[in-house]
């Protein structure tokens, strides 16, 4: 296990998901995972899937994780503004946070693409908990946060943690999968809907998904009283993804008796991540840290 | 010296009596011209609990206005409805309290003591808080220069029934109601923005608040004039809206219900809902996530254009 994980930088370590292999739906190709710098880090085609884990020094360390699923339509994944940028702000607070890469639908090197992206969060769930004492972490204390589509992979966690979509190939996998809590910004929740944000229900589920996947996949029809505590935060002006997709995931939660927080801003769009130059926006990041501090 | 002067004046023109230091109260109406009035033996009670004050069977509006100095003042003010399921209201609880505390931000708090229906002292009692909201609004506004803020930035704050009674007012702000009796009723009663605490948008089936309001649940114009959600227009004020998500007494549907109304219209809307806090939590001191709050409110006000 430590032979595969490597230094990147001074604080953060990367790691696969999976041994090289072993990767569940994995099919060779010549597929290459791309990476674009403009403004925003995008990669796409994502073979590897990895985790980047991002410490504070342990006496500022409180015990909690944050994985982080950046957001890109299942097409990209924004991997600075909603990823790395997040865990170097989390760790600001004590936080510990891990940025997911996860693989993205594809035909060409995936068999089943649409269970991909949930099997990666699967996996780096375990192996985040599995590691708890090595990261200096409560294991109960793992949270899990995601943007736009990155938001829907994470509520799709929350809400089929406990579904087998691949065959354990280690210890790991004995793991839990559940999160503890949740934090979802302006994510994606529901398909087949007015409100459903087009590509990623074109990019996930293909051009002409069965409504039983539909279903499956919208969210808001699959949570339980095992659903974890959760925080959403929207603007009401996102035209990308309507705000009612945290309405609907809000009132399924009510509806479980999940305990759901929800802040809605008046304006802000949609991919605001942390909204450095929206003064009223950008205070959700305190709101994250209220939510976490309060959580029992 | 420049504020006795200002109560002494006020005073004059309106009969009004100061009660503390810092604050002046100012009847509503001119004595025999209160709209819907009917002569009684009925009352106006205070029952001073060991947890709030409770007014009932107001016979005589008013605002009690509390200003912060003048050099603390930033212009803005804020109306405040108090709740109690317009059958009482929760004078210091969810008014007094919150008008000082905006006074520590430089806003302007003005306590108005509605009128509940009656069916004893009053017509068209359906009629009478939205009566004395809409009058409320217009004397503040013409007394902006008296009270140092500006007749663009004035607000309005409700909880609970007194939310819905706000909500009523920014969207039957432009609904003649009564008749004026001077020129104060020239004034626009649009509130400039508008805050909802826990509150009543709505009367669903099952909503206590609902059984207390003095509406009758047999008229269905009634009751359609008062679904303030349906009555949103692009003209509505910018809103603010925050509730528990294990609300009791006033399930949370009733903010979203109203905030979906707002976003079909575009009006501008924030939401703050949070995990748990029940119904009728006012300043929310005791609860370290639910007290923010206030906080978010600030903000939100600071950052209307």
């Amino acid at each position: 296990m430590l032979a595969m994980s490597f230094s990147g930088f001074a604080q953060d370590t990367i790691m696969s998901l999976w041994p090289k292999d072993k990767i569940p739906n994995h099919v060779n190709s010549d597929e290459k995972e791309i990476h674009e710098r403009n403004g925003i880090l995008r990669i796409s085609k994502v073979q590897d899937p990895t985790i980047e884990v991002y410490l504070p020094a342990k006496s500022n360390a409180n015990g909690q994780a944050m994985l982080i699923f950046p957001g890109g339509g299942y097409h990209i994944l924004a991997y600075d503004w909603e990823g790395t940028d997040i865990a170097k702000f989390l760790n600001g607070k004590g936080i510990v946070g891990i940025v997911v890469k996860y693989r993205l639908p594809s035909s060409v090197s995936q068999t089943d693409m649409h269970n991909v992206p949930l099997i990666d969060a699967l996996r780096a769930l375990r192996l985040v908990r599995s590691k708890a004492k090595d990261f200096n972490i409560n294991a109960n204390k793992i949270g899990i946060m995601g943007f736009s589509a990155g938001g829907h992979l994470a509520s799709t966690l929350g809400t089929h943690f406990n579904e087998k979509v691949y065959t354990p190939i280690d210890d790991v996998d004995e793991v839990s999968a559940r999160p503890d809590f949740m934090a979802l910004g302006y994510p994606v929740i529901t398909f087949g809907e007015q409100s459903t944000h087009k590509g990623s229900q074109k990019y996930l589920l293909g051009e002409a998904p069965k409504p039983e996947m539909i279903a499956h996949f919208s969210n808001e029809k699959q949570v339980t009283n095992e659903t974890p505590p959760t925080f959403l935060v929207h603007a009401a002006d996102d035209k990308a993804v309507p705000v009612e997709n945290s309405l609907v995931f809000f009132e399924a939660l009510k509806e479980n008796g999940v305990l759901a927080t929800l802040h809605v801003y008046p304006k802000g769009g949609h991919g605001f991540s942390l909204a450095r130059k929206d003064m009223h926006l950008r205070t959700w990041t305190e709101r994250l840290f209220e939510w976490m501090e309060n959580l029992e | 010296m420049g504020k006795k002067i200002l109560v002494v004046l006020i005073s004059l023109f309106f009969g009004a009596y100061s009660l503390g230091a810092q604050d002046t109260i100012i009847p509503l109406w001119p004595k025999d011209k209160i709209p819907n009035y009917v002569k009684s033996d009925e009352k106006e009670t205070h029952v001073q609990g060991d947890d709030l004050l409770r007014i009932g069977k107001v016979q005589e509006p008013d605002i009690a206005v509390y200003l912060p100095a003048e050099k603390n003042a930033t212009g803005e003010a804020v109306l405040i409805f108090p709740g109690g399921g317009y059958h009482i209201l929760a004078y210091d609880w969810e008014g007094t309290d919150i008008a000082k505390y905006l006074n520590g931000k430089g806003i302007a708090g003005i306590v108005v003591k509605y009128r509940m229906p009656s069916s004893v002292s009053q017509t068209d009692k359906h009629l009478v808080p939205l009566i004395d909201a809409q009058r409320a609004l217009r004397i503040v506004r013409s007394n902006a220069a008296n009270f140092n803020i500006k007749p663009n930035k004035i607000g309005v704050i409700g909880f609970s029934a007194g939310g819905h009674l706000v909500a009523t007012l920014g969207t039957h702000y432009n609904e003649k109601v009564y008749e004026p009796v001077d020129s104060i009723d020239k004034e626009s009663a649009r509130p400039d923005f508008m805050a909802l605490g826990y509150a009543v948008i709505r009367r669903p089936a099952k909503n206590d608040e609902a059984e207390k309001d003095g509406t009758n649940k047999k008229e269905p114009s009634i009751m359609a004039y008062f679904a303030n959600d349906e009555r949103v227009t692009s003209e509505t004020p910018p809103a603010f809206l925050f509730h528990a998500a294990d609300d009791p007494g006033v399930p949370v549907a009733n903010s979203l219900l109203f905030f979906r109304a707002l976003t079909d219209k575009g009006v501008p809307a924030t939401m703050h809902i949070y995990p748990k806090g029940g119904h009728g939590f006012s300043l929310a001191r005791d609860n370290a996530h639910l007290r923010g709050w206030t906080d978010r409110f600030f903000e939100w006000i600071e950052s209307l254009e």
